[in-house]
């Protein structure tokens, strides 16, 4: 598969990049949300630029749909630290990330309620 | 996992590079060591800080920093990775040049996949190319190919067929599986496209 991939990646420079369609297309492939048929679909097996910068989207597009390992767990920490930091910017002393994501919560409601009256 | 190298991305002053740039640069930096992960990332972050400042200084002519940096970074570590391959010595004697023939395992591969290359290209065409692209890069069955192409289940099933044939033929001819000394990556090839 290696050696595959190497083909698309070197067999077809394209360094003028005639034809190639637009890099929010290229993001459209990679997640998946080009109709069937689209012309990009035949584009990225013939322009080694392309089928380089679709592997990147491809890559994000995988880790934003699975998270490495250990990810979640540290990710939720820095988020619950962070639900407390901002409930105590805004004036409150709430340790528990959920309440003080409650609290923060409640608080861009009231907000928007106010806002969007006047 | 190696760790990603930090890039110092400065320009020709010392200066560091615009942001718009230094993105460019580092998302192309990290998608290159994820399809060359043979590659010392050290090497790849050189080619990046170099590519940094060069982008810097003409950056009135680059329309798009991400699409520059992203096919500048791939042709140069493909450029690295075929000046490895390829040692340019200069010979005068027989027997040093026998000695340089010999095993140069390196340069006998590099050769075998450019000869494979060249024969994929003129046996698939750019339909059989883009299902290949989708079993490549997303290991999809004959009902993901049939979907994104808008073809029935049966005629995908039959492209693969074909595609698989095809690629076995050009194995055969670039004589990749004589004088690889990775079987396993034919094996691992193979083993794909059965369905």
């Amino acid at each position: 598969m290696d050696l595959l991939k190497e083909f698309f990646l070197e067999a077809f420079p394209n360094p003028e990049r005639e034809g190639c369609p637009d890099e929010e297309t290229l993001v459209a492939l990679a997640e998946n949300r080009l109709p069937p048929a689209h012309p990009a679909r035949f584009h990225i097996g013939s322009c080694s630029e392309c089928y380089a910068e679709y592997r990147g989207y491809c890559f994000e597009a995988q880790e934003k749909r699975e998270p490495t390992f250990g990810t979640p767990k540290s990710e939720e920490t820095r988020l619950a630290g962070s639900w407390s930091q901002t409930a105590a910017v805004l004036g409150t002393n709430l340790k528990t990330p959920a309440k003080a994501a409650l609290w923060v919560r409640d608080r861009i409601l009231a907000a928007y309620h106010h806002f969007s009256r006047s | 996992m190696m760790r990603q190298q930090e890039l110092h991305l400065i320009d020709l002053n010392g200066d560091s590079v615009t942001p718009s740039i230094r993105a460019a640069v580092e998302c192309a930096y990290r998608w290159v060591l994820k399809d060359y992960p043979q590659v010392d990332p050290a090497i790849v972050a050189n080619l990046a800080e170099r590519l940094a400042t060069s982008m810097e200084t003409n950056k009135e002519t680059i329309w798009s920093a991400h699409r520059y940096a992203t096919s500048a970074l791939h042709r140069q570590v493909r450029h690295w990775l075929r000046q490895k391959s390829s040692k340019e010595i200069a010979v005068g004697l027989e027997k040093e040049l026998e000695q340089w023939a010999g095993p140069n395992h390196e340069f006998l591969r590099a050769i075998d996949r450019e000869m494979l290359f060249q024969h994929l290209k003129s046996t698939l065409n750019e339909r059989d190319r883009s299902i290949l692209v989708m079993l490549v890069q997303s290991n999809a069955n004959p009902s993901d190919v049939a979907i994104a192409l808008g073809i029935s289940i049966d005629a995908a099933t039959k492209a693969i067929q074909r595609i698989r044939e095809r690629i076995a033929h050009s194995l055969d001819a670039a004589g990749v599986h004589k004088s690889s000394n990775e079987p396993q990556r034919r094996t691992g090839l193979e083993r794909k496209w059965t369905y």
